[in-house]
């Protein structure tokens, strides 16, 4: 117990000095003016008010008479600095006059000692003080050290009285409430706007559970409810309040609240990603990394595969595996979802029914927050379909519609392929322009549907003509391209021209349409002896082809030769 | 110290035994500082001396150098020099004849 003397008399604090040493009081402090212990309190610089309370000093003994500021004007000072405020002050006085000492007791002194001192009543009041200021310094110390507890806790803390009235808040709950505990402090919680404002009226809130721990309701009362900014503004927080019993009875209660914001907003994504997990249209499967079995799948992932959920879970994605891909497609796929996490493409997979299908997937690694991927997540959806629209889309861009024949845009892309590849066979490779003749009447007197099909029929009878590795394409209303590949010699083109003359002059019967017939004009061109150019080969083909027809029709003209007419007699 | 001349006798607390000595020694050599003061009409610093003294030695066992001051400081107040002279012969004449016995009380 550190005892500070404030006297102006050597003598005086040399005999206070030797009587509470020898009676065990061994922290004596000692000042000749008040000036002299305030700076020793470290309260003369008026600046530094802010700190906590002085530790240094626990009783004062203060004379009334001292030269330049007296006792009862140190007294005042003393008293109304926060850090020397609580530090009991024993006046000491050569008079007992009463308005003196009336004027102390009200400016804060504790007690008083009058000179010359009787050792006897010294030490009896400096002991009565010093065992009230060592069971406060206990009380202090106990409640700093319920201070520093509760500081370190994350979550707020308030105690209220059994009238409902705050006496405590840690500095997590000053935070969240906005508010420093001397300001709420003895305000009745059902008073405390943070509780009472619009949306935290709930059943279950605060006010309404401490309310009845106080009326003896045994606790502890978990519960959730909002807590309302000072700016209106409500952010929901779960509490358990329990009761403080004194004597058996209900003497207060402690509120252990915590902002849950975090917490609601993360069941919130949750519930939205099981919503979109449970609607979404594509499947999803979630692996684990570990053991690469499958955890989850939707709903999605059954109608696409055929596997209902309780069939895919504890399987490995390989489930699905088609024999599409080879080893390597799969390699690159794992080096791929390692190195970047991820991985998308098209993938075959097949059905439970045992049906190979497109699909499109798109695979992710899922982190721990140590970086650790735990799972794998993938989104697939069944591309049939598009894979189907999409060939339709590419065939109607090379082909005609009527017939199915390659069009004009095919067959010069096959012709370049064949005019390169003759070059470097030494092939020859031959283009048959045909233009049908009579095929006009047919659309004038039976309709374009009677001429469709008479199209049609010449496309089925060219078709079955050709080798594989010939071309038949139509490039106009009644004109068609024949390429035949890698002939030997010219007179192998002629061969096809004969027949192709022969074949398309046949009746045609149509179904119902009277029987009818056409016949053709055949211009040829070759490569490479008229022509090393697609373009300037079907121009030659199509020159020679009118040649035939002005040569009377149903005939065939090599470029550059006359018109031969070996069919004559079917014309 | 005439050898007719009764003793006074004090009774400090036997605790105060080391600083008894020096206490008195600073009575003694306080007595040339308080006939200064007298003869400077100093009463605002007898008073001072007068109130220490009067707070002091009872505390000491010198029931008398309380005294002495009480009733210097009341004569300082009223700036009575010839009082004051009394008090100081009053209080050589104690510091002269005082014998101090230890017991306990």
């Amino acid at each position: 117990m550190r005892i500070l003397i404030i006297d102006d008399s050597p003598d005086d604090r040399l005999l206070l000095k030797t009587l509470l040493s020898k009676s065990g009081y061994q922290h004596l402090l000692f000042a000749a003016s008040a000036q002299e212990a305030f700076k020793l309190l470290g309260i003369d610089d008026q600046r530094s008010k802010t700190s906590d309370r002085i530790d240094e000093v626990d009783v004062i003994l203060m004379d009334y008479q001292m030269p330049g500021m007296n006792g009862l004007e140190a007294l005042t000072h003393l008293k109304r600095d926060v850090r020397t405020t609580d530090i009991p002050v024993i006046m000491v006085t050569g008079n007992t006059r009463l308005k003196e000492l009336a004027e102390a007791f009200s400016k804060g002194a504790v007690d008083y000692i009058t000179k010359p001192y009787s050792k006897v009543e010294l030490l009896a009041r400096v002991r009565s003080v010093v065992a009230v200021e060592e069971a406060n310094l206990a009380v202090r110390r106990s409640v700093k050290r319920l201070r520093d507890i509760t500081s370190s806790l994350g979550e707020g803390l308030l105690c209220v009285d059994e009238a409902m009235e705050l006496v405590f808040l840690n500095p997590a709950a000053e935070k969240m409430l906005e508010r420093q505990e001397r300001k709420l402090r003895g305000m009745a919680l059902d008073q405390c706007h943070h509780f009472n404002g619009v949306g935290c009226e709930q059943e279950g809130n605060i006010v309404k559970s401490v309310s009845k721990l106080l009326d003896g309701f045994p606790g502890p009362i978990d519960g959730e409810s909002l807590c309302m900014r000072m700016e209106g503004d409500c952010f929901p927080i779960s509490f358990t309040a329990s009761e403080i019993r004194e004597q058996n009875q209900v003497a207060g209660c402690v509120v252990v609240f915590r902002d849950i914001s975090t917490q609601k907003k993360a069941e919130e994504r949750l519930r939205l990603a099981a919503s979109v997990f449970a609607n979404s249209q594509e499947g999803i499967m979630i692996v684990d990394s570990m053991t690469g079995v499958i955890l989850d799948v939707n709903p999605a992932f059954s109608q696409i595969t055929g596997f209902s959920r309780e069939e895919a879970l504890g399987e490995k994605p390989s489930l699905l595996k088609s024999a599409r891909h080879d080893i390597d497609f799969y390699q690159s796929m794992w080096t791929d979802l390692l190195e970047t996490g991820g991985w998308r493409g098209e993938i075959w997979n097949k059905r439970k029914n045992g049906e190979i299908y497109p699909s499109w997937l798109s695979i992710s690694a899922t982190r721990n927050e140590r970086g650790e991927v735990t799972h794998y997540v993938g989104l697939f959806s069944d591309i049939t379909i598009r894979k189907l629209m999409e060939q339709r889309l590419e065939h109607q861009a090379y082909h005609d519609t009527l017939t199915g024949l390659p069009n004009r845009m095919l067959l010069h892309d096959r012709m370049v392929q064949a005019i390169e590849k003759s070059r470097r066979d030494k092939a020859k490779t031959a283009i048959l322009y045909l233009d049908l003749d009579k095929f006009k009447p047919i659309n004038d007197t039976h309709g374009h549907k009677a001429g469709d099909l008479v199209l049609q029929e010449v496309a089925k009878r060219l078709l079955k003509l050709i080798r594989k590795s010939d071309t038949v394409a139509r490039v106009g209303g009644d004109e068609f391209i024949i390429m035949l590949y890698a002939i030997q010699q010219n007179d192998d083109a002629i061969v096809v021209a004969q027949k192709v003359i022969e074949v398309i002059s046949q009746p045609i019967t149509l179904k119902g349409f009277p029987e009818c017939s056409v016949g053709t004009s055949i211009g040829i061109a070759l490569f490479p002896d008229h022509a090393s150019e697609a373009e300037l080969l079907l121009k030659y083909a199509d020159e020679a082809m009118y040649c035939s027809k002005r040569a009377g029709r149903l005939r065939y003209t090599i470029y550059g030769e006359d018109a031969v007419a070996p069919m004559e007699a079917h014309c | 110290m005439s050898p007719t001349q009764e003793k006074f006798i004090a009774r400090p607390d036997p605790e105060l035994e080391d600083i008894v000595p020096g206490y008195l020694d600073n009575r003694h050599k306080e007595i040339p500082v308080l006939r200064d003061a007298l003869a400077q009409e100093d009463f605002d610093a007898l008073r001072i001396f007068g109130h220490r003294m009067k707070g002091t030695g009872a505390g000491y066992g010198f029931d008398l150098i309380s005294d002495i001051g009480r009733e210097m400081e009341i004569a300082a107040r009223a700036s009575n020099g010839a009082r004051i002279a009394e008090e100081i012969e009053r209080l050589v004449d104690y510091l002269a004849r005082v014998e101090v016995i230890y017991a306990d009380e």
